[in-house]
């Protein structure tokens, strides 16, 4: 339980971080189909979220299947704990990134494996049905690389259990939500403000939580 | 310049952006690198998130919100971006060629030989671009292009967006490239050093432990100690395997970096894994031992590396950089590259020729020894010509320069050195294939080895696999052509032997047959008058030598011929006075027929013939002359004595060339009579002996072109020992009968003097121009020899065996030793730090054999000249 409560948390706080990024993602998709006016926004907004934690959700499920995988694969070899404790070592990586300690050139090296113009392409399909076209949309956009996705990720995966790393997905997801329904909002009114302050809390909520993960992986045995 | 405006324009109008920040989310992305083309424009992003983003919103025709946006975020004019990325069309080290552009470059970021596969490829398949050759060794890029398909920026981009920089080639820019890389190296190597006497003071306690017992508490304290001191040290000092591993793997290639990138953090994790765990054997000492090994090792292979390369570059050791500039009667210190075409400069005893020119004032001896490899320094005075980069020794020399920057000899010859070494052989064709399999291989051979062994012990298994990973050495593969070829062909430079890659080496140590022009080759190819002998028979003209001289210079005063020039010459250094003359008519393969205008003096003062009966001539206004050989005489019916006859026929048996001057009607009664014989002959070079000898030691057949009648091309060739000659050949018919022999199945190196042979040189297999660094040599020829020594052409080939069978070995050794070594590493029987002594240890013989071949090559220590 504690563990989720903490990916909520990275949810909530992240999103600052990432209000830029997701928000301007999203604020693009609304203005072409939310319409004017704060409800209508409400509305597509919501039906898109939804769409994006489903899709964390499913990321969730694919983690601990394969994490199940590995663990079951390590113990053929003693490397059972191996898993968790690469997973939490990837988590630690990706804090130290987010508080900018990783050198600037490195991130040119980071996942380039979304297929950005076909994701396009796909998400025309909704056409001008607003609600569908939110949806598709959102879906997508649970798949942009994404740092934090990807810590959550690997935390979901250290748990080995397919169930309880959707859990966590989800409860990263339902962090995000709030703060990004009203993410346009958000984004506007952060635009002076230092966000630097949430990064770091985010930041260390991941590396601690990393660092768990490692250390626990061997409580286990 | 049309080019630069564009990119300003492109820049200035790409206001959504502002400098440096991120396109899509604003933040700052100072340094990240990250610059796509998204909607038709180049843009910075803070991460690749951003980039796919964006990408995505275009692509899902989103793309309004950016235009919305930028209202709410006006730009500021990127002028900085705008001056970092212009590339000015004309800047001075693009060349023009033709209708094509070309330059060189020097690239950051080149690891291992897969960089430079995926470089040739990518940038070679750009549009417009005709040529792109990178150097190994070197990190040089040529590239030529049409300028009309494409320019240098996208170039430069299409190299950038693979992760390598480019920055015009110039000694400075490698000097410091090597600098820096030398620096980051050294560092990372005593952080990798400080990390292993750390770890292994920690070990120390561990083994002793492991055989006389540790107490759970102390051990886990020394492990944990271990992790502490390792993981960053190792982070640290393996980052730039695995980053070179990393590009690697984005571009699909497998680089030799990734096995050692993967042994490091494998034997990392292992061991972070193992003290977590409190169970299992802990390797941070030998994570941090191999890491530093391994540097060590590619520290000692760039400081050889570089030592080759100073041997290929010593063209570069005497240039100059300011001259004295007389302006206005002033000396001025200035600039060369100030200095224009015209400009008069002065050069001081014992300073150095900045450029080409001409002597206007002075006379010196000047040691050219570095453009011609000749060590005897040469007389030269007013009139002569100096070339830039050679050393005046004893005479203050005034000097109106006529060769400027890149179009001085010296120059040209440096440019020939440095292509040459760009190029590439088959043979390192194919070992870049090989290299290019190797690297999956041993990825292959190094998880077999680790499945096999965690059936037995999952801790020996990793490292066993680890050593396969680490031993596994296909640099050595990579470094045998090139690093031979650039040993070989510097070496061979600093001689006055310029070879014009590393193809021509191939061919050149193939050859079966040496085609030698005589003139100019095997003799001096200057024409001299050897003696004039006069016709002493009863009934002859009364003549001097001097009068004969006279008469046929007068004649041959407009003649091309190398006899009528050789005469010309002898002539003016007795009398300069010559008769006036009439048009002459040359008849081809015979001499020529002429008038006198003027009556000679031998018969205005004689009045008389031998006889002693007077010859009326004052009535005569036109006395004709022939000159010319045997046939002339007889086709024209003109009386030569048998004495004269004899005498012709004796001088062509010793490899001599004559001609008759015979003078027409009206000086005699009745009949032209021949009245002297002129002998002229190109002197055989002293070395022309020795070379013939020594090509024959080779196992080279050899054949003597020459333009000569059959008697005198013989006994040239059999004072040499040529057995074969090719003679009466006509200067356009040279290449026919190189194409002959080639056609009979031979490998023919053509040698001649570069200036009436270039078809003869382009059609052999290799074309070998002696005695001149002009440009028309460099162009038709495959080896240029700089000096005139009939022996070079034996070093030359020489060399050329020298430097493949160089090659030669080195592939051998990089093969027997991963044959020896991967098998021995997969049985357990290498540690991974025995490995990292081993793998480096192998290039290090490769780059060591390459300096000995080239340097076993050069077999004419001191040239005798």
């Amino acid at each position: 339980m504690g563990d989720l409560i903490a990916v909520f948390f990275i949810g909530v706080l992240g999103v600052v971080h990432c209000a830029a990024m997701c928000g301007g993602l999203m604020t693009a998709c609304a203005m072409r189909f939310g319409g004017k006016g704060i409800k209508p926004t409400i509305g597509f907004s919501f039906i898109y979220n939804l769409a994006r934690i489903s899709t964390y959700a499913a990321f969730g499920l694919l983690m601990g299947v394969l994490g199940k995988a590995l663990i079951k694969i390590g113990l053929l070899t003693e490397f059972q704990t191996m898993m968790p404790f690469i997973a939490g070592a990837v988590m630690v990586l990706i804090g130290i990134d987010l508080l900018g300690l990783m050198p600037k050139g490195a991130k040119k090296y980071t996942s380039r494996l979304f297929p950005a113009h076909l994701l396009g392409r796909v998400s025309r399909a909704g056409g001008n049905r607003k609600y569908l076209s939110a949806a598709i949309m959102g879906l997508v956009n649970g798949l942009i690389p994404c740092g934090m996705v990807y810590a959550v990720g690997a935390k979901a995966a250290a748990t080995g259990e397919p169930l309880s790393a959707v859990l966590i997905m989800a409860a990263f997801g339902l962090g995000t939500f709030l703060p990004l329904v009203f993410g346009v909002a958000l984004a506007k009114g952060l635009a002076g403000v230092k966000t630097a302050g949430f990064t770091y809390v985010t930041s260390l909520i991941i590396i601690v939580l990393g660092v768990k993960t490692m250390y626990m992986s061997f409580m286990g045995m | 310049m049309n080019e630069t405006a564009q990119i300003g324009g492109e820049l200035a109008s790409n206001t959504q952006s502002p400098l440096d920040d991120c396109f899509h989310c604003g933040l700052d992305a100072t340094g990240v690198g990250i610059r796509e083309r998204v909607g038709a424009k180049l843009r910075e992003f803070c991460c690749n998130g951003c980039l796919q983003v964006a990408k995505y919103i275009y692509s899902a025709g989103l793309e309004a919100y950016y235009d919305k946006r930028s209202e709410s975020r006006p730009g500021v004019v990127p002028q900085a971006l705008a001056d970092k990325l212009i590339i000015d069309e004309n800047a001075d080290f693009i060349r023009a060629v033709g209708d094509g552009k070309e330059a060189t470059l020097i690239v950051k970021g080149i690891h291992c030989a897969a960089c430079i596969w995926l470089i040739e490829h990518v940038v070679g398949a750009v549009a417009g671009v005709e040529t792109v050759r990178v150097n190994f060794s070197s990190h040089k890029l040529y590239i030529k292009w049409s300028p009309q398909a494409t320019t240098l920026k996208v170039i430069i981009d299409k190299l950038g967006s693979l992760g390598y920089e480019a920055a015009p080639f110039t000694d400075q820019a490698r000097d410091e490239l090597l600098e820096k890389r030398r620096s980051a190296l050294l560092i990372k190597m005593i952080v990798a050093a400080f990390g292993t006497a750390a770890t292994v003071f920690f070990a120390d306690g561990l083994y002793a432990g492991f055989f006389w017992g540790i107490e759970d508490g102390f051990r886990d304290f020394m492990q944990w100690a271990s992790l502490v001191v390792a993981v960053p040290v190792v982070l640290f000092s393996s980052s730039i395997f695995v980053k070179g591993a990393y590009v690697g793997l984005k571009h699909r290639s497998l680089t030799m970096d990734l096995p050692v990138a993967l042994g490091a953090i494998i034997t990392l994790i292992y061991s972070s894994w193992a003290t977590f765990a409190g169970r299992g054997d802990v390797y941070f000492d030998s994570a941090c031992m191999f890491v530093f090994l391994i540097l060590l090792g590619r520290y000692f292979e760039a400081a050889a590396r570089r030592k080759a390369l100073a041997e290929s570059s010593n063209l570069q050791a005497l240039e100059v950089n300011t001259a004295t500039l007389i302006a206005g009667g002033e000396r001025k210190r200035v600039a060369t590259t100030t200095i224009k075409v015209g400009d008069i400069i002065e050069v001081a005893p014992g300073e150095v020729i900045a450029l080409d020119g001409t002597i206007i004032q002075g006379r010196s001896t000047i040691d050219e020894s570095m453009l011609t490899g000749e060590s005897r320094p040469l007389g030269k005075a007013e009139g002569g010509l100096v070339y830039g980069n050679t050393i005046n020794i004893d005479g203050s020399l005034r000097i109106e320069v006529l060769k400027i920057g890149a179009d001085t000899a010296f120059s040209s010859i440096k440019r020939m050195v440095e292509d040459a070494q760009l190029g590439k052989a088959r043979i390192q064709r194919i070992a870049d294939k090989v290299a290019s399999y190797f690297v999956p291989l041993i990825l292959i051979i190094a998880a077999g080895t680790f499945v096999y062994w965690s059936f037995y012990d999952l801790s020996n298994a990793v490292v066993y696999s680890v050593a396969v990973l680490i031993i596994t050495c296909p640099c050595a593969l990579a470094l045998a052509t090139p690093c031979a070829i650039l040993a070989g062909c510097g070496a061979a430079a600093k001689k006055g032997i310029l070879i014009k890659g590393a193809e021509v080496l191939e061919n050149a140590c193939k050859a079966t047959v040496v085609l030698l022009d005589k003139t100019g080759t095997l003799t001096q190819g200057k024409m001299t008058v050897e003696g004039v002998f006069i016709d002493v028979s009863s009934d002859a003209l009364p003549v001097d030598q001097a009068e004969v001289l006279r008469i046929s210079a007068s004649m041959e005063v407009r003649s091309e011929h190398p006899i009528g020039k050789a005469i010309v010459k002898k002539a003016k250094l007795r009398s300069s006075e010559l008769y006036k003359s009439s048009e002459f008519k040359a008849i081809p393969g015979m001499g020529l027929v002429g008038s006198l205008l003027e009556t000679p003096e031998f018969l205005a003062l004689s009045g008389q013939d031998a006889e002693g009966k007077v010859v009326s001539i004052s009535g005569v206004t036109e006395l004709t002359v022939y000159i010319g050989n045997e046939k002339l005489m007889r086709e024209n019916g003109v009386v030569v004595s048998s004495d004269l006859y004899d005498r012709q026929r004796e001088l062509s048996s010793r490899a001599i060339s004559s001609v008759y001057l015979a003078i027409g009607p009206g000086a005699t009664s009745g009949k032209s009579r021949a009245v002297a014989v002129i002998s002229v002959s190109d002197p055989v070079r002293a070395e022309s002996a020795s070379l013939i000898k020594e090509l024959g030691l080779m196992g080279l057949k050899t054949i003597m072109l020459s333009g000569d009648n059959k008697e005198t091309a013989e006994a040239v060739a059999s004072r040499l020992g040529i057995s074969r000659v090719i003679s009466e050949v006509m200067p356009q018919d040279k290449e026919e009968v190189v194409k002959k022999l080639r056609a009979e199945g031979e490998v023919v190196v053509m040698v001649g003097d570069g200036i009436n042979d270039g078809p003869a040189l382009a059609a052999a297999n290799v074309g070998m121009a002696v005695g001149s660094g002009t440009s028309l040599a460099i162009e038709s020829a495959d080896i240029v020899l700089l000096n005139s020594n009939p022996r070079m052409v034996g070093e030359a080939l020489a060399i050329s065996r020298s430097v493949y069978s160089g090659i030669k070995q080195n592939l051998w050794i990089s093969l027997f030793y991963n044959l020896l070594f991967i098998p021995l590493a997969a049985m357990g029987f290498v540690v991974p730090v025995v490995a990292a002594i081993v793998m480096p240890l192998s290039s290090l013989i490769v780059i060591g054999n390459s300096v000995r071949a080239a340097r076993k090559g050069l077999r004419v220590k001191d040239l005798k000249i």
